[in-house]
């Protein structure tokens, strides 16, 4: 069953310019989507959308087959999404633990050694970490929670190329091992590469194919 | 993650911040906490100061309801005397500090050896010369020669309502003849008759300031006398010196009361006095000088009240104005914790208790410092100021008032919060 | 780019925190000033309370052949610290006639035997103000008819109404003062008024027949002067008391009246009067050092908080700090535009805080402090039962207090204003300043 599905979503900025025309998607559950497209054409939007930030002008987004605009747009923020930013966005007066706790009851060493933290990195300042180690704490504090959709919005756009692939990596362990739909926002191809689908969003369309292949990446 | 964890978290790991906001909760508290007590020592010190300008109100004969007899002196009011129980009466009011009344008569002074004391500029008859103009008084203290300034004890105390025969004398007499407190001497009424001769303590020594030759001073016939040959006693003696005129008695009386501002509702008591005839006697209010500069008082207290109380809504606007600067520089915290899905309320709780610990530390230590404020500052300026003390009751109204305000504050503070829509959250973040 | 025009682009773009730190300052100033304002409001109450306790002192010149002259009255009240508030008095006796100079009867009483000369005379009582008079204030005189007696009426007198009604006089009626020594002086006067006495005279047989209430007779400082020592068109008097600002003075000023050349001072006496000032001294001096106190907390607790404050402003800045260390911006610039945002906004919030602290004064001054223009009070009798209410309004000469912001105040706040925001913003920068750029960057993030 799709976890997630898009139905004719469209949007319009201040009533004027439509930036999403009619969007239909299905997203499943064990996969990583990329979302590929040029800047400002809207993928920050839609990703906000299905994450329960803003609502759409028109269309539904479904969770599990219910519209999220019915069971509520805070509920689905709170219990079925997790986000992970492109500047990590972590907590400063908490430690990596207790950022990752701030989202999980469960307890949040495992997970951060799982993401290659060690146990004294897992207590330091956060600022003190670097940005490859603060986007593990930032992917652990999404994972730890319970909630099935991860959304990252250039989530390796801060890092050099060897930290940025071990993160791909991470997230597509997610996926794959966890179970969890996870959905990047991305410019980069390397990313992109990693996904089981790639949508790329352009003119306010959305166009879906399983691999990325040697053609579209030429048109990049 | 517990929003209480959180909050402690935050104080701890940001003890910088966290320490500036606490010096100035600290400093606004010791500011309100000090202006109470200052308002306080305001009032305190005003109402001393009222109570330096000597009100009081003088119970009299009333002379017009009363008959009228004529003697060898011309014509004398038979009216009622005021009695010593009436005056116990008047006394009994609530407020009334003290009273006086005098009965005068000139009484004739020697020696235990029964030598007549010589006036201090003597006419060389001796039965003029030994003659001392006196008054009995129930407290010589608050008779007006003494309240005018115009006479002052230099040793001993005034004459009361003890039992005691008792003298007050001048310095010049007491000089003149060797005499000093704790001597004892003689007085009697009127020589070679039946008036008995009495035994006399000197319990004080005045001194003379007045000019006594300033002839504004002669109204009355104690204008005959010189100041110095002016004698009090008490009001026991004088029953004794003259229990032969039965006719002598105390035509008025003069209660002092403590706060001016009373006299009005006092008079109005004594008034209600059944027992006493109040067709017989006068009552008139001396708060000449209370009037002069009790506008002058309440200006200066208005003026320090007001400075208290502008500082206060002042610290008010501050402490709101302080807090929503620090949780306004916490947005970006505020739109990862809203993306984490915490909810706005428990945000806001947080943002309470963190404010809550810093006041449970800030509060009690502002009362402790507030008490020593004025004081180090007293003595750092030299002046001295006994009365400014910050009492627990201020404490407990301004913790709880404190409280109150800043949970406001973090409300009101938290208003662009509270608006911020998620769909700003990406934005914000980025 | 001026680092003038980064400060200018940051207050105008950092609307919010400009308007934050603009209202802070504004706050702050208008405080001050009001405290200011108050100060020296209070000042002024304070020294009215003093002039209304009424120190003075008296200069007894009854041994002096000419008295006090006008020239040397003229002398005394050019000392700095009387307030112009003063009595003359002169004392005599005077032999009583009527208009045809007829000798007019007074009350003998019990006296048998009448002193030579004084057979048709009484005691002369002369004030500047009779109503002040010791016989009006402290034995009960009352006027029934006509006016009290001031300096500015000159050939008047003021009668006992039963000297009036034994002689056939009344209000209007002219009659003669005659000196009671050998001058023979004679003076035609108008009685202004009729007084009574309402308590009894202590006789106690000692009373001479010329001091019985019924023969007393009031009259201008200028008619007792004539008799007394024959001046026309100028007056001399015995006594006067002189009035004192600040009772505090009172010895130092009574000094340099006696320095005032030609006048035997040997042979005067000079008393001071100030009791109720040191009844209240003790008192009025705790008074004056609370607000003394209240006044020094307010102003220094601001200055912390505004240091504080200010601090806690550029807490929030380390990071744009580091971004312009990094650029290879030189501390000191940094620092001189963070100095330059805080000037620009102190300026405008002092410029505005004289509006604002001069509106909260004013209504400080116009609606909270006593309306009486503290001019003069009344005294009311309180009882019902006298039933005559007298009210008396008496000059005290106070001064009106005026709440408000001297420019002496104001430049004050300009200066200590600007130099704590340099101060403060100076130590707040100091720990960023220390910092090397490579810390600051780290703490960027």
């Amino acid at each position: 069953m799709n976890i997630m599905e898009l139905q004719n979503v469209q949007y319009t900025y201040d009533n004027k310019k439509k930036v999403l025309k009619g969007i239909n998607a299905q997203m499943e559950q064990g996969k990583m989507y990329a979302i590929l497209g040029p800047s400002g054409c809207g993928k920050t939007t839609l990703l906000s959308l299905l994450g329960g930030l803003d609502s759409p002008s028109s269309g539904k987004i479904l969770y599990l087959g219910e519209d999220i605009a019915k069971t509520g747009l805070a509920d689905h923020r709170r219990s079925h999404v997790a986000f992970i930013f492109q500047s990590y966005n972590l907590i400063d007066y908490l430690t990596p633990m207790e950022n990752v706790a701030l989202t999980s009851k469960l307890p949040s060493l495992p997970i951060l050694e799982q993401l290659g933290l060690t146990k004294e990195e897992a207590r330091r300042n956060v600022l003190k970490l670097s940005g490859g180690q603060q986007q593990r704490v930032a992917i652990a504090r999404a994972l730890a929670s319970d909630a099935q959709i991860i959304l990252a919005d250039e989530p390796t756009g801060n890092l050099d190329e060897d930290t940025a692939a071990e993160i791909r990596a991470i997230l597509k362990d997610s996926a794959h091992k966890s179970g969890k739909c996870v959905v990047i926002v991305t410019h980069s191809n390397d990313l992109a590469k990693e996904a089981d689908v790639i949508f790329r969003l352009r003119k306010g369309e959305l166009q879906a194919s399983d691999r990325l292949d040697g053609i579209s990446l030429k048109r990049q | 993650m517990n929003l209480g964890i959180r909050a402690v978290l935050y104080t701890v790991r940001k003890w910088k911040k966290t320490l500036l906001v606490f010096a100035l909760l600290l400093a606004i508290m010791i500011l309100v906490l000090s202006g109470l007590a200052i308002a306080d020592a305001q009032e305190e010190q005003s109402a001393e100061l009222r109570g330096t300008t000597g009100v009081s109100f003088t119970v009299s004969r009333n002379t017009a309801t009363g008959g009228w007899g004529s003697g060898n002196g011309g014509s004398y009011s038979t009216q009622e005397y005021l009695t010593p129980d009436m005056m116990e009466q008047i006394a009994s009011v609530d407020g009334i500090k003290a009273y006086n009344a005098s009965i005068r008569t000139i009484l004739c002074l020697s020696n235990t050896k029964g030598q007549w004391l010589e006036q201090l500029e003597p006419t060389g008859h001796a039965l003029v010369d030994c003659q001392f103009y006196s008054y009995g008084c129930f407290n010589s203290e608050y008779h007006s020669l003494f309240l005018s300034g115009a006479l002052v004890l230099c040793d001993g105390k005034a004459v009361d309502m003890s039992d005691d025969n008792e003298i007050v004398i001048s310095k010049e007499i007491a000089d003149k003849h060797g005499l000093k407190v704790g001597d004892t001497i003689q007085a009697v009424n009127t020589p070679l008759s039946d008036d008995q001769t009495m035994e006399l303590e000197i319990v004080g020594v005045f001194e003379v300031v007045a000019d006594k030759t300033d002839e504004r001073n002669n109204f009355n016939e104690a204008s005959y006398y010189d100041y110095a040959n002016n004698a009090f006693v008490s009001e026991a003696a004088m029953k004794g010196l003259l229990e032969n005129y039965a006719d002598v008695g105390y035509a008025s009386a003069d209660f002092f009361v403590s706060d001016p501002e009373q006299l009005e509702v006092i008079i109005h008591q004594v008034q209600s006095i059944n027992s006493i005839n109040w067709n017989n006697f006068l009552v008139t209010a001396n708060d000449e000088v209370y009037e002069r500069v009790s506008n002058s008082i309440s200006d200066t207290s208005t003026l320090i009240t007001t400075l208290v109380i502008i500082t206060t809504v002042i610290s008010m606007v501050l402490i709101i104005l302080i807090l929503s600067i620090s949780i306004r520089s916490r947005k970006h915290e505020i739109g990862i914790l809203l993306a984490t899905g915490i909810g706005k309320t428990v945000i806001l709780l947080q943002y309470v208790l963190e404010i809550f610990l810093v006041a449970i530390a800030a509060f009690p230590l502002a009362y402790l410092s507030s008490r020593q404020v004025a004081r180090a500052l007293g003595t750092l300026f030299g002046k001295t100021v006994e009365n400014v003390i910050v009492t627990p009751h201020h404490f407990i109204l301004v913790s709880v008032v404190g409280t109150v305000l800043l949970v406001m504050a973090v409300l009101l503070s938290c208003i662009p919060i509270i608006r911020f829509s998620p769909k700003n959250i990406l934005s914000q973040m980025e | 780019m001026s680092l003038w025009k980064r400060a200018c682009l940051y207050s105008m773009r950092k609307r919010g925190k400009t308007i934050t730190l603009f209202m802070f300052l504004l706050i702050m100033a208008t405080l001050m000033l009001i405290c200011l304002s108050i100060r020296s409001a209070a000042e002024i109450a304070n020294a009215n309370i003093k002039k209304a306790l009424l120190g003075y002192f008296t200069v007894n010149a009854k041994q002096l052949d000419s008295g006090i002259t006008e020239d040397m009255l003229g002398q005394i009240l050019a000392i700095d610290g009387l307030s112009g508030k003063y009595t003359l008095r002169s004392y005599s006796y005077a032999n009583y006639f009527d208009a045809e100079r007829n000798p007019l009867e007074i009350n003998t009483g019990s006296v048998t035997q009448i002193p030579e000369k004084y057979a048709n005379a009484g005691k002369l009582v002369a004030n500047s103000n009779t109503e002040s008079d010791s016989y009006f204030i402290d034995a009960g005189f009352e006027l029934t008819e006509g006016i009290a007696i001031t300096s500015e009426q000159k050939n008047v007198v003021l009668l006992h109404e039963k000297f009036a009604e034994r002689n056939g006089l009344s209000v209007g009626d002219r009659m003669f003062l005659g000196d009671v020594s050998d001058k023979s002086r004679a003076i035609s006067v108008q009685v202004a008024g009729l007084f009574t006495n309402t308590k009894e005279q202590e006789a106690m047989e000692i009373t001479p027949m010329y001091d019985l209430y019924d023969n007393i007779v009031f009259t201008d400082p200028a008619t007792a002067s004539y008799l007394l020592y024959g001046t026309e068109g100028e007056t001399s008097v015995q006594y006067g008391d002189f009035y004192v600002n600040d009772p505090d003075n009172l010895e130092q000023v009574m000094a340099q009246v006696q320095e005032i050349k030609g006048v035997e001072w040997d042979e005067c006496i000079l008393t001071r009067y100030a009791k109720d000032y040191q009844n209240a001294k003790t008192s009025l001096a705790g008074l004056q050092n609370i607000v003394f106190i209240a006044i020094a907390i307010v102003s220094i607790i601001s200055f912390l908080v505004l240091v504080l404050f200010l601090t806690l402003r550029l807490r929030g800045r380390i990071h744009e700090t580091g971004i312009y260390l990094a650029m290879g911006v030189s501390k000191c610039t940094v620092l001189m535009q963070y100095l330059a945002e805080v000037f620009l906004v102190a300026a405008v919030a002092l410029l505005m805080s004289y509006g604002t602290s001069a509106a909260i004064s004013n209504q400080i001054g116009s609606t909270l402090l006593s309306q009486v223009t503290t001019d003069t009070y009344e005294t009311t009798d309180l009882t019902g039962v006298t039933e005559t209410i007298k009210e008396t309004l008496i000059d005290l000469g106070l001064s009106e207090i005026k709440v408000s912001v001297s420019g002496k105040d104001y430049l004050a706040i300009w200066l200590f204003g600007m130099a704590l925001c340099l101060g403060s913003t100076a130590l707040a920068a100091y720990p960023i300043m220390k910092m090397k750029p490579k810390n600051t960057l780290s703490q960027m993030s």
